[in-house]
């Protein structure tokens, strides 16, 4: 058990012993254990429930009704809209914090940005229930300054448009989203944005650079793992998200954590909803391999 | 595209009005931050072409200085000329300065050749013509081939060739640059000097100089301004600021001074004749400055370079001797007290510590009444 000394070139004089210890293996198989018991057992069982009964494709072949393609490819592409909305966001923010906002003020921003996170996020999607419903806190507002002769329908609404295959969410849908996500993509973004050496932003300007060509030449090509850690860290969760649609979506926006809940909870179809959890885990992991290729967005994530 | 455009505007008026020798003139610029003044009435004038340097102790303001004229920070009051046009409400953007930074901060997702060619890009020089010329600059300063590296596996004196070619290449009326040399070590800092002096000289662009290093600034410029505490204390040509410094911070600042209180006896040429400290030796006045009256008190200065351990003005005792490699550093103690530092090529001398020795004085120099050291 001497393997990881010798592996150093020379001793570390006066060093913490390298020998690994009875206690040293207890410490690091307990966690281990508990991550394998609760992370990869249940994902087996998963697996083995989408392949039933005996052993049978059948399940993932019945995934192939275009019902199922719909919501499938809705989730995503409203997980790219919501996940393109809070970077739109998080970029001009985090770039005034770290470099414009006076330092004193700096740690109480950043902690009011984390205050969405303090509370339960079926609490926060039902205050904008409170807030867009027929006689929430905007339409009577609007309805009572005249702007508005009638309540709008903000409250479950689909919007309606889309780019290409992309569905835009609807009002609600979409702010609620951005609310409970946009924090993630806030922290992750400031923490590159920090890291940004302003000089280089001064160097461009005496250049002869304007504010947008600072933005794309200097800004985002030195910041842009974060934005692609901050992705992966709200992506899955949003594309894969069942409270926020199931309170704030409209009927022809379901979502696919809301098909398998019912096909797991109304259908007791186990198998089928097992099917479909394990394509959108696949497809999401696929997607966060891609990104993780990256060696700057890897030492990006290593920070978190 | 603007920037090249009012480049040349700005050449042909300076030309027409006349002035056309002052590149930058600053007035009465001053920078306060919250209660403090970094940068106190600032009158400068430079000429096209020139080396210019902006010396003083670190947090004297150069530096701020420095960043108002690039644009980066904004004058609390005070006017800008560059070429004849008051800039002071102008961004960085939209001025004719390039600022070579302390730190360099070359852009390090691009190549040594895009970073050379940025400032053409954003001028609105067509891609073929950028290319070569940000080549051709960086043939300039010795980085031919260089283009296609990446900034960070270059050595620090190619960093700075990088920075500076970057800061060259669109012809900026006036260069800027802030201790750019401070980072490299002593034998490749004084390589650099030699050839920022060659490279000034090659595009003919006005330098100036920022800098903490009083021998940088005296060997590369043409003049030197000397500033504390935000203000610019003295200024002229680097021999007569080092040779007769109107005040003691500046004849301390520029290199090891001896400096005696005294008493005028009597006037020659050019010269007075001063007793001080138990001597009695001539001391030049500085061109075109009025001789103190015989009687007066007066400062004198006198380099430790200056002053013979053979001669009969002064008797002391050695208490010190440093050897220094080139030359030796003797401390003097003089029999009437002071302490004086004399340096001496001679080597050795057969002076050792506790010796009595006379000092001879080769060139002493009376210090501007104004003496606040």
């Amino acid at each position: 058990m001497r393997g990881s000394t010798d592996r150093l070139p020379w001793p570390i004089p006066n060093g913490p012993d390298q020998r690994r210890t009875l206690v040293d293996v207890v410490l690091a198989a307990l966690p281990t254990a508990l991550a394998v018991a609760l992370g990869v057992v249940p994902l087996l069982s998963l697996v083995v429930e989408s392949v039933s009964p005996p052993v049978t494709l059948s399940n993932y072949a019945a995934l192939s009704e275009s019902v199922y393609l719909t919501v499938l490819v809705r989730s995503l592409g409203i997980g790219v809209v919501i996940t393109g909305a809070c970077l739109a966001i998080a970029y001009p923010v985090t770039y005034w914090l770290a470099h414009a906002c006076p330092p004193r003020y700096r740690l109480p921003v950043l902690v009011s940005f984390t205050l969405p996170l303090w509370l339960n996020y079926v609490v926060l999607n039902y205050t904008w229930v409170w807030i867009l419903a027929t006689d929430g806190i905007v339409n009577t507002v609007l309805t009572a300054g005249g702007v508005v002769d009638r309540p709008l329908d903000l409250l479950r609404t689909a919007s309606g448009a889309g780019i290409g295959p992309i569905e835009l969410p609807g009002p609600s849908l979409g702010l609620g989203f951005v609310h409970i996500y946009l924090p993630y993509v806030l922290l992750t973004m400031y923490v590159s944005m920090e890291r940004l050496d302003y000089r280089q932003v001064e160097a461009a300007r005496d250049l002869g650079a304007g504010s947008l060509r600072v933005f794309v030449d200097i800004v985002v090509p030195e910041t842009y793992a974060g934005a692609i850690a901050g992705t992966l860290i709200v992506y899955a969760r949003i594309a894969g998200a069942f409270a926020t649609p199931q309170i704030l979506a409209s009927p022809s926006e379901q979502m696919i954590a809301q098909i398998i809940t019912t096909q797991f909870y109304d259908v007791l179809d186990y198998p089928f909803a097992a099917a479909l959890s394990v394509v959108f885990l696949l497809v999401v992991v696929v997607g966060f391999g891609i990104g993780a290729l990256s060696t700057d967005v890897r030492a990006e994530l290593k920070r978190w | 595209m603007e920037r090249g455009e009012e480049r040349r505007r700005s050449v042909s008026e300076a030309a027409t009005v006349g002035d056309r020798s002052t590149i930058l003139r600053t007035e009465t610029l001053t920078k306060r931050f919250g209660g403090t003044t970094a940068v106190d009435d600032v009158s400068l004038s430079i000429d096209a072409g020139e080396f210019f340097a902006l010396v003083g102790p670190s947090g004297c303001g150069k530096t701020t200085t420095l960043r108002m004229l690039a644009g980066l920070e904004r004058p609390t009051a005070g006017r800008v000329e560059i070429a004849g046009r008051n800039v002071a409400g102008r961004p960085a953007s939209d001025r004719d300065t390039n600022l070579v930074f302390q730190d360099l901060v070359l852009f390090t997702h691009m190549t040594v050749a895009g970073n050379v060619a940025y400032g053409l890009a954003r001028d609105g020089v067509p891609r073929a013509e950028r290319r070569s010329r940000a080549a051709e600059m960086l043939a300039t300063v010795g980085l031919e081939g260089f283009g296609d590296r990446d900034p960070a596996a270059l050595s620090g004196g190619q960093k700075q060739r990088v920075a500076l070619a970057r800061a060259l290449v669109n012809e900026p009326a006036v260069l800027l640059l802030d201790e750019p040399l401070s980072s490299l070590d002593r034998k490749l800092r004084a390589e650099m000097r030699a050839e920022l002096r060659r490279i000034q000289d090659d595009v003919g662009t006005t330098f100036l100089y920022v800098t903490h290093d009083q021998e940088s600034a005296m060997s590369m410029s043409d003049r030197v301004a000397v500033m504390r505490a935000g203000r610019i204390v003295e200024s002229g040509p680097p021999e007569s600021l080092y040779g007769h410094p109107q005040t003691a911070f500046v004849a301390d600042f520029l290199g090891n001074a001896n400096l005696l209180s005294g008493r005028v006896h009597g006037q020659r040429a050019g010269a007075v004749v001063v007793d001080a400290a138990g001597g009695r030796f001539p001391a030049a006045v500085g061109e075109g400055r009025t001789p103190p009256a015989s009687g007066a008190d007066a400062t004198v200065m006198i380099r430790p370079e200056n002053l013979r351990l053979r001669g009969d003005t002064f008797a002391g005792t050695v208490r010190d001797i440093g050897y220094m490699g080139a030359h030796r550093e003797y401390a003097v103690a003089l029999d009437s007290g002071p302490t004086l530092q004399v340096r001496s090529g001679d080597n050795g001398d057969g002076v050792t510590v506790g010796d009595a020795v006379g000092l001879g004085v080769a060139a002493a120099a009376v210090v501007g009444a104004g003496a606040d050291g």
